[in-house]
């Protein structure tokens, strides 16, 4: 049961295979999931295509028009290309057999779709998803991660535990701890620099004086 | 020899195109063409005495980020419902919250910003005024950052960190208010684009050109008669530029039909105070265009329009209005609620829910107007109120925040009367170095054109009043007279 009031209240009965499969199916990623997403140079997959596929498969209702125009590219830039690059991966995580045949059938869609709208939005903003293909801590992190707001646990994991090395791998509670250690001084400087610049020439504002 | 260096010195200052290398730095877009506007504009013989430099400091890159801002905002139009905002404004939040401590500290993990965001706690001018550094994102780019202040109506100033792109994307919003009233304006870097005109005691004034509207000319001006070099200045600089829009507040566009200065804009956009009907009417049947009310601050930039029907409608769309009541939660639709805004484009101010101290309903049923977005209704901003010096000229209350803020002022109340005689009632900062009021009256006075100021200081100013409110700014005279 589970007993963290932030988190949906829905028990998820279904015991999962163990964390070394999820890695071992991240590291074997198909091509399709690597590939650039569509909307940047040489991009061919289309993102919105593959979240509506899954949520199709996976989730109760379809996905809304408007939250599958999240995942087309909004804007041609590096942080666009990276939170789609992590759509793709979380995609093809919950497609695991495991999770996409019984686990997923039970976890509401808004669980879902905050997953994908907003988790992942942070965590590309603060991580690039290179780290998925280099480094076993990432694809770590997105397993737990996606599993936290989704309401699943490993096996043989209590709810403690499971949240335990997620902050061990988080890396959003990372900048979160390295910001903490330099926020009084960060927000002086900025605050400096604010009152510097309040002196000098400023750029037009036009007609907004 | 000494020829040789200065022409080497000239060479070095110009670059392509014969445009000053610091012209350039301030306007990195401008042509030669546009430069020559701008030289014009400024070395004008009846040109306004310039106080002030600056450019628009915007970028090839900038221009096509605004060129893609203007596409979404003319075709992303759609229905609002109460609650959360749309996923775009929620999607864009998620991603700046791990990078400003303001916004770490209220969404966690846990959040769901869909489900819970009417839970989420807001930002209030406070948060500005003694924890902008915790609101700013970490690492932001600092050497692209301009910073205004603004006092509002409170009188105390308050920093406001922005990047010319963001503040360039007022343009569209412009260019869509404008079009919604049937006004398509072609600019053109060999004409003026817009003069912002001010009637205040004291302002910056200044010419520049504005990529985003083809380099056409730009210009801040007051109309204080004493800032023009003769007598009939302001009506021929207008006559030799007459751009086609004309931004201002309401005290501005009044004294512009009172001085009789010929202008022939295609609309007149009302900004800073609110725009009474009877005074939009008056401006009209005098400009023969449409005057178009918009409400805009400092801290979240253009929040809304008056479309022809006279609804102010929400106008950018990446920004989420919604009406708080004082315990934090948005109010039924139809009730009244204080305007709070989140999302827009300032990348300093990752907005969340901020308080903007202006009230009105919101109202999401459709327009006769035909654009979608919801209404602010009874929209109560700042009412616009105006003081006469000893000649005449208008005085803004704008003019007496810019005064009053250097004093240890917690309230006050500066009434006008007909006769043009002044009083100022003052709530002091408690146990605040004595001594002041003296200097301030005299400032006051000055402002005045010499019409003395009668200074009270009255501790108990607001606690007799309902709610410990005080209203600002009286006068006898009207904008409607």
């Amino acid at each position: 049961m589970n007993n963290n009031p932030n988190h949906p209240a829905y028990p998820v009965p279904v015991s999962l295979p163990p964390l070394a499969e999820f890695l071992r199916w991240l590291a074997e990623m198909p091509d399709a999931f690597r590939n650039e997403p569509y909307g940047f140079p040489q991009g061919r997959t289309r993102t919105s295509a593959v979240v509506h596929d899954l949520f199709e498969t996976v989730a109760a209702a379809r996905p809304g028009a408007d939250f599958l125009r999240q995942f087309a590219a909004a804007k041609p830039n590096e942080l666009e290309r990276n939170r789609l690059r992590w759509v793709l991966a979380a995609c093809h995580l919950l497609w695991h057999p495991a999770l996409r045949n019984r686990a997923l059938k039970g976890v509401p869609l808004t669980a879902l779709e905050k997953l994908f709208l907003q988790d992942l939005a942070m965590l590309a903003s603060v991580a690039n998803v290179d780290g998925l293909f280099q480094v076993e801590e990432r694809r770590e992190e997105l397993i737990r991660r996606a599993f936290e707001t989704l309401g699943l646990r490993l096996p043989g994991e209590s709810e403690a535990e499971a949240r335990d090395r997620l902050t061990q791998v988080d890396s959003v509670e990372r900048k979160r701890l390295m910001a903490e250690i330099a926020k009084r001084q960060e927000k002086l400087r900025k605050e400096e620099e604010v009152r510097r610049k309040a002196q000098e020439e400023a750029a037009s504002k036009g007609p907004r004086e | 020899m000494a020829r040789k260096a200065t022409a080497q010195k000239t060479r070095a200052a110009k670059s392509a195109g014969g445009v000053p290398a610091d012209l350039r730095a301030r306007n990195p877009l401008i042509t030669p063409r546009a430069a020559k506007l701008l030289h014009d504009m400024k070395e004008h013989p009846d040109a306004p005495k310039w106080n002030y430099t600056c450019g628009d400091r915007i970028t090839r890159e900038d221009c096509e980020a605004v060129a893609a801002f203007r596409a979404e905002l003319f075709s992303a139009r759609e229905p609002r419902k109460p609650g959360a905002p749309p996923l775009e404004i929620v999607r864009r939040i998620a991603a700046q919250a791990p990078h400003s401590e303001w916004l770490r500290k209220r969404i966690g993990a846990g959040v769901d910003l869909v489900r819970d965001w009417d839970a989420l706690p807001c930002m209030t001018r406070e948060d500005f005024s003694r924890d902008m550094g915790y609101v700013m994102p970490d690492g932001c780019d600092l050497d692209n950052m301009y910073v205004y202040d603004t006092s509002g109506t409170t009188g105390h100033v308050l920093f406001v960190p922005n990047s010319p792109r963001a503040v360039s994307s007022y343009l569209p919003l412009l260019e869509f208010a404008m079009a919604r009233h049937g006004v398509r304006v072609k600019f053109s870097e060999e004409k003026a684009g817009c003069i912002l005109v001010c009637a205040q005691a004291h302002t910056i004034a200044y010419a520049s050109v504005h990529a985003v509207w083809n380099n056409s000319g730009y210009a801040k001006v007051n109309l204080k008669p004493s800032e023009w070099p003769k007598a009939d200045s302001a009506k021929r600089y207008f006559k030799d530029f007459n751009p086609p829009v004309l931004c201002g507040d309401p005290v501005a566009f009044v004294e512009l039909m009172r001085q009789g200065i010929p202008a022939k804009p295609k609309a007149l956009l009302s900004t800073a105070l609110a725009l009474a009907p009877e005074v939009r009417k008056r401006l009209e049947k005098h400009f023969k265009c449409p005057v178009i009310d918009t409400y805009s601050l400092n801290e979240t930039g253009l929040i809304s329009y008056a479309c022809p029907k006279g609804f102010h409608h929400v106008l950018p769309h990446d920004l989420h209005v919604e009406t708080l009541g004082a315990d934090g939660h948005a109010v039924k639709p139809g009730e009244r609620g204080e305007i709070a805004v989140s999302g827009g484009r300032n990348p300093f101010v990752p907005l969340l829910r901020y308080r903007t101290g202006d009230w009105a309903c919101l109202e999401y049923k459709p327009c006769a107007c035909g654009d979608a977005l919801p209404r602010l209704l009874d929209l109560e901003g700042r009412a616009p109120v105006l003081f006469r010096a000893a000649d005449g000229s208008a005085v803004n209350n704008v003019d007496l925040s810019r005064v009053l803020r250097k004093y240890p002022v917690v309230q006050f109340r500066f009434e006008q009367k007909k006769d043009g005689a002044c009083a100022l009632q003052v709530r002091p900062i408690p146990d605040s170095p004595s001594g002041w009021t003296e200097r301030a009256k005299r400032e006051l006075a000055e402002l005045f054109g010499g019409q003395p100021v009668n200074v009270r200081i009255d501790e108990q100013l607001g606690a007799r009043a309902k709610g410990g409110k005080v209203v600002p700014y009286v006068s006898a005279y009207t904008l409607e007279k």
